[in-house]
């Protein structure tokens, strides 16, 4: 039978993370249909004059496992042996004593540099759409007025904003294509807006 | 009734005070003091001096309120930025270094602390929020990093950073409050989660249902549960 060794919650598995749990910046890891949508959006983007820089699409549901269960034991807010295991992520969360569990995922906390927004009891999420593939952060920049194609091949003029999250004719040039914008986080378009 | 309140010492406004109160006195008593001499400077020109003082001190106290009722201009894009432990990202390129920054820490009860900016910086080690992955979106044009000389605020502490707010924050009821404006109406301030970031505003009144003033984000780059209303 084989075994395992885990190795304690600690600053060690930051470099393991960025090493073998990064998110990726590729449309091409996007699930389908939302991976067609996204490159067809992008490519309506381009052609009307646009600049598009894709910043992050898939994330990596291990360093989302790391980041939720260090946030919980380091902030008091679990038990590191209420942590629930995953499957490729060999990490013991429970040191034997619950100061030392503490101190070894405050140093993945800051090595993260994850935050701790103020009130929040919410930890880092397990799921969302950029884990499941559904998701895309982009920079949309252009000069002045550009015509968007959407979807049905009208053309759609839209004025560039500093702040995407109100320029609403460009959320439905994207809605279009399926692409929808959360208009709370400036670079993120998703398969529902969430 | 619990009243937490927290008051800045503010040794620079002060000076800053008494520099604008010699400008006054320059103004409204233009006095030939450098013609006099010695003698009369000590026999006569120190009761003169107590005499203007008073005077001006008089008129620019009655000019106070009036003032105050008009609203003073007080810059809110150059002046507030949001900060992170010992970094601040704000709308400002030309912070001098030493510039006295009031820090409000958008916890549970809010905090108020004081701080001072050093240099413009760009190291992930300092700024959180230009590390991989985040500093394409928190960098954005026009937004510039302090690094902050912050004492007691720890490196996991965010919340809004007031530079050289014209009076002193209180802390009433567990939320900092300034008029920053000086139209006798109280700024306050507030921060929540959105979904791969946190929002921070200042509101004219009361948070969320106020007069939007200001507002900043920090993209985190990782996917939270939203909590802002």
């Amino acid at each position: 039978m084989a075994t395992t060794t885990k190795s304690k919650s600690g600053s060690y598995w930051v470099t393991w993370a960025n090493a073998h749990a990064n998110g990726s910046d590729s449309v091409d890891d996007l699930v389908e249909p939302f991976k067609a949508n996204a490159r067809a959006f992008i490519k309506a983007l381009e052609d009307a004059g646009a600049k598009v820089n894709v910043k992050e699409t898939k994330r990596s549901d291990k360093r989302a496992y790391l980041f939720h269960w260090c946030w919980l034991i380091g902030l008091g807010k679990a038990k590191a042996s209420e942590a629930t295991d995953m499957t490729g992520v060999e990490i013991e969360w429970d040191h034997g004593d619950e100061e030392k569990s503490k101190k070894g995922a405050k140093e993945m906390i800051d090595g993260f540099g994850l935050a701790v927004p103020p009130d929040s009891t919410n930890a880092p999420a397990l799921d969302s759409n950029h884990i499941a593939g559904k998701a895309i952060d982009m920079v949309i920049t252009w000069k002045n007025t550009i015509k968007i194609k959407k979807k049905d091949g009208t053309e759609e003029s839209v004025d560039f904003m500093d702040d995407v999250n109100k320029n609403t004719k460009l959320h439905a040039v994207g809605a279009s294509y399926g692409a929808n914008k959360l208009t709370t986080d400036a670079p993120h378009w998703s398969v529902d807006g969430h | 009734m619990v009243i937490d309140e927290t008051r800045l010492s503010r040794p620079e406004l002060r000076a800053s005070r008494k520099r604008d109160t010699i400008v006054s006195m320059k103004r409204c008593c233009p006095l030939p003091i450098r013609r006099l001499h010695r003698p009369l400077v000590l026999c006569g020109a120190i009761p003169i001096l107590l005499i203007a003082a008073v005077s001006c001190r008089k008129a620019s106290e009655t000019r106070q309120p009036a003032a105050a009722a008009a609203g003073v201009a007080f810059p809110f894009t150059e002046r507030i930025g949001w900060f992170q432990g010992p970094c601040l990202a704000i709308s400002n390129q030309h912070l001098a270094r030493g510039t006295s920054v009031a820090l409000v820490v958008t916890g549970e009860p809010q905090k108020v602390q004081q701080a001072r900016s050093l240099e413009q910086t760009t190291a992930p080690t300092t700024c959180k929020a230009l590390m991989q992955g985040r500093a394409a979106i928190n960098a954005k044009p026009g937004i510039s990093f302090y690094a902050l000389e912050t004492g007691s605020v720890g490196s996991t502490d965010m919340g809004i950073g007031l530079v050289e707010p014209p009076a002193s924050l209180a802390v009433v009821n567990g939320l900092a409050r300034v008029d920053l404006d000086q139209d006798g109406q109280s700024e306050v301030f507030s921060s929540c989660a959105t979904s791969e970031g946190i929002k921070f505003a200042v509101w004219t009144g009361r948070a969320y249902q106020g007069e939007p003033r200001w507002s900043g984000y920090y993209y985190l780059g990782y996917d939270l549960k939203p909590n802002c209303p």
